[in-house]
């Protein structure tokens, strides 16, 4: 830039990247605040006259409506609508799908007046009936899309107002493929209530919550017979559910041995003729045991170069040990060897519960997560000690002194013991998970529960939305419940108006549907005894050999004495001269694979309503 | 281009407000009704300041009223961040957010609206809104 006027700045450059200009604006929303009369829905005398009100698009078609509108809603379902109207011209046709459009109705009963909304959504389809120059507008409230639009987990688990129980270790958001209907669906599937959109179009997370009833319907308040009840029979209802969490994850072990090896006596040498170790041997046979390692490094020791007495009989003689061999022989040997494995774990974690009245049947809920862990290559990587056997004497002083595990993949069990490995999950994963599926039970149970409903129509009744909180007590059933379904009519024809409501009355102690949990595992921490290992020295040709040993036990030095010796016996066993070694075995209670049970800790409750039939 | 901020119905930020929200008052024995819609903007990188002075002066929401001689007056309204804030709020005041607002639905603010009525005439009012101070998107 350098080469260049300074006036000649970026706003010249045309073609050029630049940002563009920002947005400028107010954000703004319109309220509609109706004042009504509530006297308007009592079951006085007189008609009721309403006037439905549709805009669509912003224009007001209320004018061309026919036949019936209809709109019904549920919980965790959309809120749908349906009606019909004449368009003014064809070309109004074309782009009806996607419009949006609120439906909204006004009451008049003797001069009480009220104003609601109905509905607030978007036409999905419009079919057209050429006779009638009719459109059927089908609706929804975009319940779906509100769903398929999330781009994040947050986004999914904003949606259910603190209600479920999200557990990412146990479904976990997909970024790269993202499936929020998917998402949505399992974290529902543990939600102590329902979602739905509202009259007004927001969403709604509705707690399950039976309460003091805002309205009691009496006998003049329904529809004569139709009041209905749906019992929950026990042959539909499970008697006991059970839900099981199981965490499959390492359990880590580490065994350390000392090991220790003096060479035979002088006198065995002179007497019987029988040969040194080598260190080359020792240090190869200590550090080729299958899946042993060493701690640091193998202390082989040199016998000191010199004379040594040696009595044999009545007579002493010298033995020497030249500063040419020593270097080569081994004197003693003084190390440390482990083992590191892993040994598979799958902790179960169940919960159970009981209904009373419900049938033999059990219904299941089985869950399961896997901590992220390569326990093969944990315990076969090797040491990368590089420094380890380099100094002889006086090695340079560390601020940190090697501790013979540097170059191992962690964790480190500790010397001798096991413990669970996690991993890649925590204990607030292992709570997370069971609250999940604590919450999956309790649904299911509470939706069993919630089978037992009463239905009811009354006239128009608009005041309500899915999750009130109604009572009524009309042709022989009293009962207080919450409204889960539910659908207005008004018939443009003929001037009916409905508003059928069905609440759900289940049978249980709670005003509220609430769930905590967590999860205790088992302790999971072994120890292990790491009895030293003394390697011993077997001469073989002897009388004293064992004729028949047990080749397990025929560990550290084999050599044999010569044939030329007083104590040769040709019928002994003689030995491939080596040094052997074999380490102690792990037991299979530390190898195979392991079940164990963990606990839950759990309450809850489910909202209860109440049902009395009298004839 | 059209600010990406706005009010939405929902917590995930998926359904802007686009109709007037609704309403209903007993005219005798009103009593509050409460709504909650969230500010924010679902996009991705987008920041939202007053644009008279940019991360200095605060983004507030205030009740309007486009008829202020008849209908509904703005202290029919209450505004509040919270459900346990409405019944401190003064009626008809302003609401008032941070300097600057990040998108994503991690900082979608929520908006507790309580509606009131005084009047106590039955009628469907549409003379109350809410507005912000004019804000700029970058």
């Amino acid at each position: 830039m350098s080469a260049f006027d300074a006036a000649f700045d970026a706003s010249f450059d045309s073609g050029g990247t630049s940002t563009p200009p920002p947005d400028t604006g107010y954000v703004t929303l319109g309220l509609q605040i109706a004042v009504i009369n509530p006297n308007v829905f009592l079951s006085a005398p007189g008609g009721l006259r309403w006037v439905p009100v549709v805009m669509l698009d912003g224009s007001d078609i209320s004018d061309r409506l026919s036949g019936q509108i209809k709109i019904s809603a549920a919980e965790d379902s959309a809120r749908i609508a349906t009606l019909s109207y004449q368009p003014l011209l064809a070309s109004d046709l074309t782009s009806l799908a996607g419009q949006e459009i609120t439906i909204g109705v006004s009451l008049d009963r003797a001069g009480a007046l009220a104003y609601y909304q109905l509905f607030a959504g978007t036409v999905e389809r419009a079919p057209l009936d050429m006779t009638s120059h009719t459109v059927t507008l089908s609706c929804r409230d975009g319940y779906q899309a509100r769903i398929a639009a999330c781009q994040s987990a947050a986004e999914v688990e904003a949606l259910f107002g603190g209600l479920a129980f999200p557990a990412q270790k146990l479904y976990s958001w997909n970024a790269t493929d993202p499936d929020p209907v998917s998402y949505f669906s399992t974290l529902l599937d543990s939600m102590a209530g329902a979602v739905s959109i509202d009259s007004t179009g927001l969403w709604q997370a509705i707690p399950w919550s039976i309460g003091t009833p805002s309205a009691i319907f009496g006998a003049g308040d329904v529809f004569d017979d139709s009041v209905s009840i749906s019992p929950t029979w026990p042959a539909d209802l499970p008697g006991t559910f059970t839900a099981t969490l199981k965490h499959r994850h390492p359990r880590l072990h580490q065994i350390e041995r000392a090991v220790t090896w003096s060479r035979l006596t002088f006198t065995d040498f002179v007497v019987h003729g029988t040969n040194w170790a080598t260190k080359a041997a020792v240090q190869q046979a200590l550090s080729g045991i299958s899946e042993w390692q060493v701690k640091g490094e193998i202390n082989v020791v040199s016998p000191t170069p010199g004379t040594y007495p040696v009595i044999v009989g009545p007579a002493t003689i010298t033995y020497i040990v030249s500063y040419e061999n020593a270097p080569f022989l081994a004197d003693s040997v003084n190390c440390t060897l482990y083992r590191r494995w892993y040994q598979n774990v799958e902790t179960s974690y169940t919960y159970t519960i009981t209904l009373t009245g419900g049938s033999d049947r059990t219904e299941t809920i089985n869950e399961a997560l896997s901590s992220d862990f390569d326990g093969a290559e944990w315990e076969t990587t090797p040491t990368a000690e590089a420094d380890i056997g380099i100094w002889a004497s006086n090695a340079p002083t560390v601020a940190v002194p090697p501790t013979g595990y540097e170059g191992l993949l962690p964790p480190h069990p500790g010397a001798n013991g096991g413990s669970d490995y996690w991993a890649d999950i925590v204990q607030a994963d292992i709570d997370a998970a069971t609250t999940h599926m604590v919450g999956k039970v309790v649904r299911k149970v509470a939706r069993a529960l919630r089978n037992r409903t009463v239905s009811f129509s009354r006239p128009i009744d608009p005041r309500w939305e899915i999750g009130s909180v109604l009572a009524i007590s009309a042709q022989g059933v009293s009962a207080t419940g919450q409204v889960i379904d539910l659908e207005h009519m008004l018939d443009i024809d003929s001037g009916d108006t409905e508003t059928s409501i069905v609440l759900a009355v289940p049978e249980s102690a709670g005003s509220s549907t609430a769930i905590t949990a967590s999860a205790v595992a088992p302790t999971g921490v072994v120890a292990h005894i790491g009895t030293p290992v003394a390697l011993a020295n077997h001469v073989g040709g002897r009388a004293d050999t064992p004729r028949t040993p047990d080749p397990d036990t025929l560990i550290g030095f084999l050599c044999n004495v010569l044939p030329t010796a007083g104590s040769y016996d040709p019928t002994a066993p003689t030995y491939q001269e080596q040094f052997r070694v074999i380490m102690p075995a792990i037991s299979q209670s530390h190898r195979d694979a392991l079940e164990q049970a963990g606990t839950i800790s759990a309450t809850w409750s489910i909202a209860g309503g109440s049902l009395a039939i009298t004839f | 281009m059209a600010l990406s901020f706005g009010f939405y119905a929902d917590p995930a930020l998926t359904t802007r407000l686009v109709h007037r929200l609704a309403f209903v008052q007993d005219h005798l024995y009103p009593t509050p009704a409460d709504k909650v819609i969230y500010f924010g903007s679902p996009l991705p990188g987008r920041t939202c300041r007053v644009k008279s002075s940019p991360g200095v002066a605060a983004i507030t929401i205030s009740p309007t009223d486009a008829a202020p001689a008849i209908g509904l007056p703005s202290s029919t309204l209450r505004l509040a961040l919270s459900a346990s804030g409405l019944a401190s709020a003064t009626p008809g005041a302003a609401l008032v957010l941070p300097a600057i607002i990040l998108s994503g639905i991690a900082n979608a603010i929520p908006i507790h609206m309580s509606v009131l009525d005084s009047l106590h005439v039955v009628g469907v009012y549409k003379d109350i809104g809410l507005t912000t101070n004019e804000l700029i998107e970058t």
